[in-house]
């Protein structure tokens, strides 16, 4: 660790900060320039689709601490990597020398049409302000996706006294929660009076003055209809930055168990892509992960042994709520057969549910807190104890 | 040199939900009770914890922890 050195933290968001954070916290003295795109001091985004969209929670409650020490650039987007140079090319700026360089330039939310029109997203703070005034005028709200930030959005449009409709190609959750809990928070939906519609096959957006407001199927008959319709149909790493730069991208810039890209060269959160031992990629843009690999990498990146590192030996934490559902999760998703009920019972929807590991050797089960208060580490250790029993 | 500036843990236990997340990010300055609450161990942060003490800030899922930032005394 050398005094003059300079970090370049390319993102500025959950892992951005949180690597930021960590570089100072194990002692790191030099410089470090955190870089953002968006106009906005960096944010927490898992209140946007909920807290933020209703209006319940003031905009500014977003907002993360402000990191001492750290230089923050904001609104400019890194457009190139020249690793021969160890230079980071900005848009419309003098490009940024670094001596180590941390790649968390993140995701965005993936659209299901091309060219210019542009979709009801949310992934910004900006794309959910916009959202909370469209709601606003609206009253028949369609929802393309039926994952997390779906069933999010969907509940909270609900809450608002809007009539939604669902549209996925699969049955929305059952992919990441299973069967049960999937199925809970159907029945929950049903009774806040939303719609799904399961409909296989590739759905596309159609627009009326610019305005999303229909979604129609691959062959152009109409699925649904509404006054707006929001598009939450997963995220697409932003990682276009590195194409040329010799950086290995697959589905997302790859890492090593230690978030290691190069030499000099660390990566975090949502726009990485582990590779497992058996050689595969795989991208898991979540919180729980943002946070744990941005340590990892900032240890890496100082030389510094990662404690554990982002090999699959902790169980990762998930949470997500919609209609009166708040439910978290530690282990592999999705949980497969039957759980044991700990505590509480599903029929009164206040349960504590675990899940064996199934097939591959994991390590660890699949735990579940449903409206049942319960800590990240708590339930990670349930997930792990499943395994003995 | 100036003092540098010292800040205040705390937690809205109107908004903690029990995640313990901030536990995990900063088990130096904060552990959970048996009912998952966070109890702060080091409320007046040293200016080498404030690294630590934003990561838990930055960790929670509802924003339920705060550093208030004052002028350390002379």
């Amino acid at each position: 660790m050398t005094a003059r050195r300079h970090i370049v933290v390319a993102g500025a968001s959950q892992a951005g900060c949180a690597c930021a954070a960590a570089l100072r916290g194990f002692g790191f003295d030099g410089e470090i320039t955190l870089l953002g795109d968006e106009s906005h001091r960096p944010y927490t985004r898992p209140p946007l689709s909920k807290g933020v969209l209703v209006g319940a929670e003031p905009d500014h409650s977003v907002f993360l601490p402000v990191l001492d020490d750290v230089s923050m650039l904001g609104g400019v987007a890194a457009v190139g990597l020249d690793r021969s140079k160890n230079v980071v090319e900005l848009a419309g700026r003098e490009s940024l020398h670094y001596d180590g360089l941390v790649i968390a330039t993140g995701a965005r939310a993936r659209r299901l049409t091309h060219g210019g029109h542009s979709e009801l997203t949310v992934r910004t703070l900006d794309d959910a302000l916009d959202l909370r005034q469209r709601m606003d005028g609206a009253q028949e709200v369609v929802v393309a996706g039926g994952g997390f930030l779906g069933m999010e959005v969907a509940s909270s449009a609900a809450s608002l006294g809007k009539s939604v409709t669902v549209v996925d190609g699969v049955s929305p959750l059952a992919g990441r929660l299973g069967s049960l809990l999937s199925g809970m928070v159907l029945t929950a939906a049903a009774e806040h009076g939303v719609r799904v519609r399961v409909v296989p096959g590739g759905v596309t957006v159609g627009f009326s003055d610019g305005t999303p407001d229909r979604l129609l199927s691959t062959d152009g008959s109409l699925l649904a209809e509404g006054d707006i319709v929001v598009t939450a149909v997963g995220d697409v790493p932003n990682m276009e930055w590195l194409h040329g730069s010799g950086v290995d991208l697959d589905g997302g810039v790859v890492v090593d168990d230690e978030c290691r890209v190069a030499p000099d060269i660390v990566g975090a959160g949502d726009v990485v892509s582990v590779r497992r031992a058996d050689g595969h990629c795989v991208r898991s843009p979540h919180w729980s992960n943002a946070l744990s690999q941005a340590r990892t990498a900032a240890a890496t990146l100082l030389g510094l042994k990662p404690d554990g590192g982002v090999a699959a030996t902790t169980p990762p934490f998930f949470w997500t709520e919609a209609f009166g559902l708040k439910i978290r999760l530690a282990g592999h998703l999705p949980p497969v057969g039957e759980p044991t009920v700990i505590d509480g019972s599903i029929a009164d929807r206040r349960v504590l549910l675990a899940w064996r590991a199934s097939g591959q050797t994991h390590g660890f089960g699949t735990a579940a807190a449903v409206n049942y208060p319960m800590s990240a580490p708590k339930l990670a250790k349930i997930a792990q104890q499943v395994l003995a029993h | 040199m100036e003092q540098r500036e010292t800040g205040r843990l705390s937690v809205d236990m109107g908004r903690c939900e029990g995640y313990g997340m901030c536990q995990q990010a900063a088990p130096e300055l904060l552990h959970l009770n048996d009912d998952d609450e966070p109890v702060i161990d080091v409320a007046e942060i040293p200016p080498t914890q404030k690294p630590l003490a934003d990561a838990a800030v930055r960790a929670c899922p509802v924003a339920a922890l705060n550093i208030s930032t004052t002028s350390a005394p002379a």
